[in-house]
């Protein structure tokens, strides 16, 4: 079967006024249909690049300079602006934003923002559109869908915010949905049932999520696959289950050394994530890593096989 | 160990409300609703709950920045309540709150020796050799390089604005600091290194926390004893370990079935029914 969303060896770099910014040195992702991936990393590992990459909103100054991003068959990279617009986005890739308040216009009714979008991507007449609309928002437990579409964005609380944004990105039938950070503005309990009401949603629509987080707990308990991203580079990638159970790279262990659940002391990862203006020889980690050994500042490891089943960038396991 | 060192008894604080003069009335929402709580010296108590639930309004109460329309608090066994929002907080000089936005709360024209000195020439340092000598000192032992006081806040990572915040608050030699949301907005492993410097940092300074938090896997490792609040309320309050073990209020246990774990996924029980106000709270402290 194709995958739903298969990222492969993807460079990017950005020009910037100290040099040549490598943001993206070599991602993968695959996300099978009607599965749920989650990519895991510290901030400034490119996660938010990776996004920005496959819905083709890089900033400017950005350059994909190797890799393919295949989406349902094709390769998006080699569409037009023009035909992202007409066939891609919104119409068949939906994004959940992390702020839903940044991304809700406060002077415009929510139905006129939400009907705005269905009206370029989504066929049928704009009856149909409200009342699919209306619909969905029932589905995503919006109190009073009926009349929500009338109210503006501040007459919502911030989990109906983003009810309303998740409607968003279904309004237009998708059929893949990335979700950037959706729960991190939101209480522990509003997390809880929005992570469940998306689990729903992914069997109910037929739609394949991509989750970016950085909460080893969401990932426990949202998704099926994981995909842990450091500097730029797919470190593991493999089933959520066989990588909580057993992680293989020395970044995921400590990662997941440094969950509260886990943790026996407090001691975080040393160091930080490395510049993308310089990023030092051999492998990326190496610098931070508990196990480091001589040939690690060296070669740049390639990717191996865990016991696990994970794809693991570290010389340990090629 | 000796009594309390700070005791809140009853505490209520009314927010918002108008007067009906040529306006409709609208009635003032209870955001603290008679709450009680001891803390005792060298430990660390975690106020937790959603938001609304008026953890910060308390914090800000006990600070003194907002005022209690009804109850008692005991510094040292001193009753400090009823007081102005000035001469409340020269009374509670003793206890000082850490920001939760660690980059709204530094100005960011200033550099962060300036900033830094700031608090020290307030409370009376007059000289200026002497205050930056403190600056830098307290700068190490936040973990940050001295010469760091030449740079501004933008020029920090978000891990490094929290010990920035930290170093200024030590400055002022509190002996309990209420920490709102000190790990919020975090990375995993920058939030581990925050934490840990909070349990040195108390060690050392031989402080007390009220810790403001509602992420629970935090409060499970660090919190000594915790108080769970929701609409204004304590609805259970127990150290840290006897309480997450066995949650004995129904708020509780959803509130604890709400967190993701890295166990992973549960059903759909413990789904949130309806907003309903607690009815007995439980206490076993």
């Amino acid at each position: 079967m194709i995958p739903a969303l298969d990222v492969r060896n993807l460079k990017v770099s950005i020009r910037t006024d100290e040099g040549i910014a490598r943001v993206l040195d070599d991602v993968g992702v695959t996300l099978e249909r009607g599965r749920i991936v989650g990519v895991v990393g510290e901030s400034g590992c490119g996660k938010s690049t990776l996004i920005r990459a496959v819905m083709g909103i890089l900033p400017k100054g950005a350059n994909v300079d190797a890799g393919e991003i295949w989406f349902e068959g094709e390769n998006l990279l080699a569409f037009s602006e023009n035909e992202l617009n007409e066939r891609v986005r919104s119409s068949r890739i939906g994004f959940i934003p992390q702020d839903p308040l940044l991304a809700l216009n406060p002077v415009f009714k929510v139905g006129t923002q939400l009907l705005e979008v269905m009206r370029w991507h989504a066929a049928g007449s704009r009856r149909d559109h409200v009342a699919r609309l209306v619909m969905l928002l029932k589905r995503m437990q919006v109190p009073d869908p009926e009349t929500a579409l009338e109210r503006y964005p501040h007459q919502f609380s911030g989990g109906q915010r983003q009810r309303l944004l998740i409607a968003a990105a279904l309004a237009c039938a998708p059929q893949l949905v990335i979700a950037d950070e959706p729960t991190t503005a939101l209480d522990v309990t509003t997390q809880h049932q929005i992570l469940l009401l998306l689990r729903e949603l992914v069997a109910e629509f037929g739609i394949s999520l991509l989750f970016v987080t950085h909460d080893f707990g969401v990932v426990a308990e949202l998704c099926d696959d994981l995909c842990v991203i450091y500097a730029g580079q797919t470190v593991e990638a493999g089933t959520v289950e066989s990588i909580l159970q057993a992680p293989s790279h020395p970044y995921t262990r400590a990662l997941l050394a440094c969950h509260p659940d886990r943790a026996t002391s407090f001691v975080g990862i040393p160091g930080m994530v490395p510049s993308p203006l310089a990023r030092p020889a051999g492998c990326l980690f190496a610098p931070r890593c508990g196990d480091v050994r001589p040939v690690c500042r060296e070669a740049t490891p390639g990717q191996g096989r865990a016991r696990s089943g994970a794809a693991v960038r570290c010389v340990q396991f090629t | 160990m000796s009594g309390p060192i700070l005791s809140v008894r009853d505490l209520s604080v009314l927010l918002g409300g108008r007067r009906g003069f040529l306006r409709k009335p609208v009635p003032p929402v209870k955001a603290v609703n008679g709450v009680s709580l001891d803390l005792h010296e060298g430990e660390i108590l975690a106020l937790v709950g959603e938001s609304g639930s008026g953890k910060t309004t308390l914090g800000r109460t006990i600070l003194g920045l907002q005022r209690e329309n009804a109850g008692e608090i005991l510094l040292d066994g001193k009753s400090v309540a009823g007081l102005s929002p000035e001469a409340a907080r020269r009374a509670r000089n003793a206890i000082q709150y850490v920001h939760q936005d660690a980059g709204a709360a530094l100005d960011p024209w200033w550099n962060i020796g300036r900033t830094l000195a700031e608090g020290l020439l307030i409370h009376g340092v007059k000289d200026a050799a002497e205050r930056m000598e403190r600056v830098r000192a307290m700068l190490s032992a936040v973990g940050l390089d001295p010469e760091s006081a030449r740079r501004y806040p933008h020029e920090f990572s978000g891990g490094q604005l929290r010990r920035v915040l930290l170093a200024r608050i030590l400055l002022l030699q509190p002996r309990i600091l209420i920490l709102d949301e000190p790990t919020s907005g975090l990375d995993m492993s920058v939030q581990a290194t925050v934490l840990n410097l909070l349990l040195d940092l108390r060690k050392r300074f031989s402080l007390t926390y009220l810790f403001i938090s509602h992420d629970l896997s935090v409060v499970a490792r660090l919190a000594d004893r915790v108080a769970i609040m929701h609409l204004g309320r304590i609805v259970e309050t127990g150290f840290a370990k006897d309480v997450f073990a066995r949650p004995a209020h129904s708020y509780t246990r959803e509130l604890l079935n709400a967190a993701p774990r890295l166990s992973g996924r549960r059903t759909s029980d413990g789904m949130f029914a309806g907003q309903t106000a607690p009815v007995g709270a439980v206490s076993r402290a």
